[in-house]
Order: structure tokens, then sequence, then C-alpha cells
């Protein structure tokens, strides 16, 4: 019975980290900048690769550089976590298309990310408390 | 998939589930990180394979392996949700991936489509890949 509830909460924290993962990547594409930040500690720091600093300069950042774009989907795939107590390590792929403002606005923009993540049970859950993006690959893809 | 079974979900099924995933991924990671002893450490020694590297044993494609991976700046292989039949100690699953190759000196992207079809076996080490079939899917 120990055992089994031990491997419960050991899904339980892999559940949530990977919600947290996808909070984060659904909320940018809502624009909900609210939900983004509450992914983060307050105090989180972060390396986007084209911006790096603390979460509420780089939060000013992302907002500026999506709000550039008609619109924007992030697609997560591979998603690894290793939880140790209340610590944990993630990584997770994703492929973020960038659609371009205007009717003939070109192109969508691909851009293939990696989110390397530190993270940490806080009373309110599991929180990104400091991220690196990197960036794998980016070009243009056709225009669905 | 061999046969369609609905997996019950106890908390022991949702374990298992979630490391085979995480098996399938590390295979994932250690390709893109050039990481030779990862990827050799997701299969069983004697693991048949069936793919483009090789076909025959897991070790005649880790043998193919650096010098595949040796012709691309890197890679990338973004796989999705795999499908995964657990039947006690052994499971087959299916993983869709779209895998991208970025050619050196601006030579552009190669993208494949594949579906990783593979048996796996419960071992004292944990969940590991005993047959493994490669397959290019829509293009």
């Amino acid at each position: 019975m120990a055992d089994e509830l031990v491997a419960l909460a050991h899904l339980l924290d892999r559940q949530a980290i990977r919600d947290l993962v996808t909070r984060y990547a659904c909320a940018i594409d809502r624009r909900d900048f609210d939900t983004v930040a509450a992914c983060f500690t307050p105090d989180a720091t972060t390396d986007y690769t084209f911006f790096a600093g603390p979460i509420r300069d780089v939060l000013e950042k992302i907002r500026a550089g999506v709000s550039g774009f008609a619109m924007t989907m992030h697609v997560l795939g591979n998603h690894l976590a290793d939880v140790r107590g209340d610590e944990a390590t993630s990584e997770t792929y994703a492929v973020c298309y960038h659609r371009r403002q205007g009717a003939t606005g070109g192109a969508d923009l691909a851009v293939a990310m990696r989110y390397l993540d530190e993270l940490i049970r806080t009373a309110d859950g599991w929180r990104i408390r400091k991220r690196h993006a990197t960036v794998e690959w980016q070009q243009s893809a056709p225009r669905g | 998939m061999a046969a369609e079974r609905a997996t019950r979900l106890t908390t022991t099924s949702l374990l298992d589930r979630l490391e085979i995933r995480d098996l399938l991924y590390r295979y994932a990671r250690g390709v893109d990180r050039r990481d030779v002893d990862m990827v050799g450490a997701c299969f069983t020694p004697d693991c048949r394979y069936d793919g483009a590297l090789a076909s025959g044993t897991v070790a005649d494609m880790l043998t193919a392996l650096p010098a595949a991976m040796a012709r691309y700046e890197r890679t990338m292989h973004f796989m999705g949700e795999p499908a995964v039949d657990l039947d006690g100690d052994t499971a087959h699953s299916e993983t869709p991936t779209v895998a991208y190759h970025l050619v050196p000196e601006g030579g552009g992207m190669r993208v494949v489509h594949v579906v990783y079809r593979d048996s796996l076996r419960r071992t004292h080490a944990g969940w590991r890949i005993v047959e493994r079939n490669v397959r290019r899917a829509v293009d």
C-alpha cells in the first residue's frame, strides 16, 4: 500500500508538471499573460535565446513579440521530467507556429524549441523557477 | 497494434505507461543529443531492429548511428503521444514521429515522418524495447 501511495504521488507530480508546461503553451496562444506569469515563481529567471533575464522583464518581451503576429500555435511533443522531492527538471519539445499579420502576410514562421525547465513545488503547486528555451531550428512554413 | 485491448487504468498500469513513454522519449533525447549510450540503454542487447539505419539487431543500428548523425548539424525527433498496449510484463507501442534533420552549411531541412512500432518487455532494470520496426509514414 505504501508503495502504491508513493507511485500515486509520483504520477500526480508528473501529471501536474506536464499540465503546467502545457498550460503555459495554451496561455501564450490565448494571450492570457496572467496565466503565463502564474506558471513561474515571481523570481524566476529565463533565457529564451532571443532575450533573457528575470521573468517580469522577459514577459514584456514575450508579450510584445507575440503581439506582432496574427496568431501563434505552440505544439508540444516529447516531455521528460525528473522529480526529486520538491524540485524537478523537465525537458519539453515544442514547434511554435507564428502567423504573420495580414491576408497576404506571407508564410508562417515555425520555430522549434526545447524548454529546459527547473521547477519547484510551492504552496500553490509546481512552478517554473528557471527556464532555458533553446532554438533548435526555424523556418518558413507553408500557410495552411 | 496487434490487438485492441482496453488497458485498465490502475496505479500500476499508469506507472507502466508513463515509464514506457519516458523510455520512448529517452530514445529521442539520446539521438538528438548524440548520446549513443543513452540510445543503447533503451533496448535489450538482443533487440531485433528493422528500419532505415539497419535490418538485424539493435547492435547493427547502434553501429550505423554515429555516421548517420554526423551527416546533420542537428536533429529533432518530435514525437506525438505513444499508443501503449500493456499486457503484464510485455507491451506494444506505436509512436508517430516527425524527424527534422538540419543539413549543415545552410543545406536546409530534411523532414521525415515515421512511426516506431515497438515490442517491449519489463526487465529487472525497467522497461526495454525488444523489437523495433521503423516505417516511413505520410511521405
